[in-house]
C-alpha cells in the first residue's frame, strides 16, 4: 500500500509545487520507501511509495508510452499477471513488470471497465491529458481509504484528511452530521465524513472531473438473491466452491509479493484458516503475529498457540495492557482522522508495529469472513428477533434467548426482561433494519453528552432513515440475513474495520493488510450461498466450518464466537492519564465546543469511582466517543 | 447417466438431516426444540404453534417432513 494526493485546477493555473510536497510529506507513514511529485500545468500528482511489488521499476507517477495517461495508484492488483496477458495479446507494450502499469494498459484498452477486471484493493488517481480528466476509483469494499474536496474550480484529492490539509483553505471543522453517524452507526458512511467540505469516495466507485463536468458512478455493488425457500443446491457443492475460491484468494495474497508475507493469527477461526491456507502454498517458514491481552477476558493466546503447533509457524505476539491503550491513544486518533466508539483499533495499532520492527511489509488476516459469512451475533440476534417477531404472543419463544448467549442461564430470572429490551423494540418483520435498530439505539447515550445545541443540530439528521432509503428496492425479497449483512457491510466493514480499525492501524507502521475473504469473487459467492449455509440453526460461519474442518483444530472450530474487543474505559481511568487530565478539563471542553462540560464530568466522575472498571457497554462507547472525538478536536486546532 | 432432481420431501429429508448433524456435532441435543423450530421456520417459511414446537423433538425426520409440507402448503 502508498499514499497518493494531488490537485486538479479545473480553470487552469499551475499546481504549487511546494504544497504538493507537503502533501505528499504528511503521507511518508504511508511510504516511506520513495515519496515524488510530479506538476503538469493544473495537474499535480503525489506518491508516497511503500514498495512491494517490482521493487526497481515500480515507482510512481508512471505513464503510458507516450505521456498522455498518468497514475498514482495506492493497493495490490492480485491477478495483473493475468491482466498482463490479455493486455499483452492485445498489443500494449510494458517497461516495468509493476501492477500499476497493467492498470495504465488496462484503462487505455477498456476504459473504466478494466475497474471490474481488476481483482484486488486500490485507490487510483489517473489523469489523461488529452481529456483533461481526473479519474478516482477505489476499490469494491473500501479497503483503500480515497478522501476528495472540491473548492470552486479546485479539487484535491488523497488516501488521508490530513494531507488534504495542507492545500490553503480546506476548512477544518467537524460536520454534525458526520457526527450523527458516528454516533449511531460506529463510522460515517460514504460519500459523508466527519470532517465539513470534505468527501470519501465511496466503495466501489469512481469520479471523474473533466474542465466543466463531474461524473460519478457505482461499477460494484453487493447482490443478493430473492429468498425463494427451497432451491437445489447441496452443502457438497457450497463447500466446494468455498474451498476452491478461498484457497485460490489466500494463494494470490500470499504469493503475488516481492517481498516476505507474515499472517496474523487471532486464534479464532477465520485467521486460522487463511493461515492454514498459506502453509498449504510453501515449504519455506511462514511468520505469523498476534495479538495478546494482559486482560484475560480479551485474551485468546491458548487457541493461537494451538494454532501455532499445528502449523509449525516463526510466532511473535505482543501482549497489550490498558496502559498500553491510554498511552497510544492520541496517536491511534491522529491516525483515524475519526472519532471511534471502541478501543479495539489501539491493540491492532501496536501489533502492526511489532511487525514492522519484525521486517516485514506484509500481512495476510482473516477480517472480513464475518461479514461475508455470517460470523457476528448481530446476524444471530436478527434471526431470533425475527423468530419472535413471527408470533409476538408466543409463551416459549423468548426462551431462544438462552441459546444465543447460554451467559443468561446464570441467571435466569433476568431472561424476560432482558428480552423485552433488547429484542421487542421495534419487532416488525418488515423492517429492513430489523436487524441493527438496538445496535444503532445504543449511540443514544452519546447524545447527552452533547452541548444543548451541537446536540438538537445532530438529532435533526435522520440518519437511519437515509441509509434504509438508500438500500436496493428488493431488499424486502431478501431473506434477513442478507439484509442484515447489506447493512453490516455498508457501516461497520468499510468505515471502521476496513479503516479504522484496519488500513490506519496498519499504514500508520508502513504495513500492507492483505484479505482474502474480501476477494470479489468470495463476495460474489458467498451472497448466493443459501442463508442456512451461513448460520445453520444458529450455528454461524457453518459453511466455512465445513469447509475447512480438516485444516483447523476442532477446539477452535467449535468454540463460541469471541468478538474481538479490548478493554475500554478500564484502560483511561484505571491509574491516572495525563492526556485525559487535559482534554477533560471544563475549560477545554467548553472551548472546544461540542461537549457539555457538566455531562462529560458527571460520566467521568462515575469512571473514576469504578476505576473504569464493570462500566455498561453504553458507558463505554460513550466514554471512547468522547475522548477520541475531543482528541480530533484539539488536533484541528492544531492544524488551523 | 443423467442425475434425477430429488423430490420435495427428500429435499427436505435431506436439510433436517444437514442440520440434525450440525446439533450433534457441537454436542447439543434435540431437545433444543427452539432451535430447530427457528431453523424450519426460517428455511420452509411457516411459523410454527407452540405446541408444534414443543413435538418436533418426537418426530422422525420423515414424519418430520411430512408435516413441513402440508403446512407449507405443498402437499
Amino acid at each position: 500500500m502508498c499514499g497518493i494526493c494531488g490537485a486538479y485546477l479545473r480553470d487552469g493555473g499551475r499546481v504549487d509545487e511546494k504544497i504538493l510536497e507537503a502533501m505528499v510529506t504528511s503521507l511518508s507513514h504511508r511510504g516511506p520507501d520513495d515519496q515524488v511529485i510530479q506538476i503538469d500545468g493544473p495537474i499535480g500528482l503525489g506518491h508516497s511509495r511503500l514498495s512491494i511489488i517490482d521493487l526497481v521499476t515500480g515507482n510512481q507517477p508512471m505513464c503510458n508510452e507516450d505521456g498522455s495517461l498518468w497514475i498514482v495508484f495506492n493497493g495490490e492488483i492480485f491477478n495483473y499477471l493475468e491482466l498482463r496477458e490479455i493486455l499483452l495479446s492485445r498489443k500494449h507494450v510494458f517497461r516495468s513488470s509493476s501492477d500499476t502499469e497493467v492498470i495504465i494498459h488496462g484503462y487505455e484498452e477498456f476504459g473504466t471497465d478494466f475497474f471490474s477486471m481488476m481483482n484486488g484493493q486500490w485507490a487510483i488517481a489517473l489523469w489523461s491529458e488529452k481529456n483533461r480528466e481526473l479519474l478516482l476509483c477505489r476499490d469494491r469494499v473500501g479497503i483503500c481509504p480515497l478522501y476528495y474536496t472540491i473548492r470552486g474550480q479546485k479539487v484535491v484529492f488523497s488516501s488521508e484528511v490530513k494531507a488534504l490539509w495542507q492545500y490553503p483553505g480546506i476548512p477544518k471543522d467537524i460536520d454534525y452530521r458526520g457526527l450523527a453517524e458516528t454516533f449511531t452507526f460506529w463510522t460515517t458512511i460514504a460519500p459523508q465524513t466527519i470532517y465539513r467540505g470534505i468527501c470519501e469516495l465511496p466503495p466501489g466507485h469512481w469520479i471523474s472531473f473533466l474542465p466543466s463536468s463531474i461524473r460519478e458512478s457505482e461499477y460494484w455493488s453487493l447482490q443478493y438473491p430473492e429468498y425463494e425457500g427451497f432451491h437445489s443446491r447441496t452443502a457438497a457443492d457450497c463447500i466446494e466452491g468455498l474451498q476452491d475460491i478461498l484457497s485460490d484468494a489466500t494463494r494470490l495474497r500470499f504469493t503475488r509479493s516481492d517481498v516476505p508475507v507474515a499472517a496474523y493469527l487471532s486464534g479464532g477461526i477465520d485467521s486460522s484458516v487463511t493461515s492454514a491456507v498459506i502453509r498449504t502454498c510453501t515449504d519455506s517458514d511462514l511468520k505469523t503475529f498476534s495479538l495478546r491481552f494482559r486482560d484475560h477476558e480479551f485474551d485468546e493466546g491458548p487457541y493461537q498457540q494451538q494454532m501455532v503447533d499445528r502449523l509449525g509457524t516463526e510466532h511473535t505476539s505482543i501482549v497489550v495492557s490498558g496502559d498500553d491503550i491510554a498511552r497510544v491513544f492520541p496517536e491511534v486518533i491522529r491516525y483515524t482522522e475519526r472519532p471511534i466508539l471502541r478501543t479495539a483499533p489501539a491493540p491492532m495499532f501496536l501489533l502492526s508495529r511489532l511487525v514492522r520492527s519484525s521486517g516485514y511489509k506484509v500481512v495476510v488476516t482473516g477480517e472480513g469472513s464475518d461479514e461475508i459469512l455470517g460470523g457476528y451475533d448481530i446476524f444471530r440476534e436478527a434471526l431470533v428477533r425475527a423468530f419472535i417477531a413471527r408470533d409476538p404472543d408466543s409463551s416459549r419463544r423468548t426462551d431462544i434467548i438462552q441459546l444465543l448467549y447460554p451467559w443468561l442461564q446464570r441467571n435466569p430470572a433476568s431472561i424476560p426482561a432482558f428480552a423485552r429490551r433488547f429484542f421487542s423494540q421495534n419487532l416488525d418483520p418488515m423492517d429492513p433494519a430489523l436487524s441493527h435498530r438496538p445496535r444503532w439505539q445504543t449511540g443514544a447515550s452519546l447524545y447527552r453528552l452533547l452541548d444543548r445545541d451541537v446536540r438538537e443540530e445532530v438529532l435533526s439528521y435522520k440518519v437511519t432513515e437515509d441509509l434504509i432509503d438508500r438500500m436496493p428496492g428488493m431488499n424486502r425479497k431478501w431473506h434477513t440475513l442478507s439484509r442484515a449483512q447489506w447493512l453490516e457491510i455498508q457501516t461497520l466493514l468499510s468505515g471502521y474495520l476496513l479503516s479504522s480499525q484496519g488500513d490506519r492501524m496498519l499504514m500508520g507502521n508502513s504495513i500492507e493488510g492483505r484479505f482474502p475473504f474480501l476477494d470479489h469473487r468470495l463476495i460474489d459467492f458467498a451472497n448466493q450461498l443459501p442463508p442456512r449455509y451461513k448460520i445453520m440453526g444458529l450455528n454461524e460461519k457453518y459453511i466455512l466450518k465445513e469447509a475447512f474442518r480438516d485444516m483447523v483444530p476442532p477446539e477452535i472450530l467449535n468454540r463460541p464466537k469471541q468478538p474481538y474487543r479490548a478493554p475500554d474505559a478500564g484502560s483511561f481511568f484505571e491509574k491516572p492519564v495525563d492526556w485525559v487530565d487535559e482534554i477533560t478539563d471544563p475549560d477545554m471542553i467548553k472551548k472546544l465546543g461540542i461537549f457539555n462540560p457538566t455531562a462529560v464530568q458527571h460520566l467521568i466522575a462515575k469512571c473514576r469511582k469504578h476505576n473504569g472498571r464493570g462500566m455498561s457497554n453504553s458507558d463505554n462507547m460513550a466514554v471512547t466517543a468522547m475522548l477520541s472525538t475531543l482528541l480530533i478536536q484539539r488536533q484541528l486546532k492544531q492544524f488551523s | 447417466m443423467e442425475q434425477q432432481k430429488p423430490t420435495r420431501k427428500e429435499t427436505v429429508v435431506m436439510w433436517i438431516e444437514e442440520f440434525r448433524n450440525m446439533q450433534r456435532q457441537r454436542g447439543k441435543t434435540e431437545q433444543e426444540e427452539l432451535e430447530a423450530a427457528l431453523y424450519i421456520e426460517d428455511v420452509f417459511h411457516i411459523t410454527l404453534a407452540d405446541i408444534e414446537i414443543d413435538i418436533l423433538s418426537g418426530k422422525t425426520d420423515l414424519e418430520l417432513a411430512e408435516f413441513i409440507l402440508r403446512k407449507a402448503g405443498c402437499c
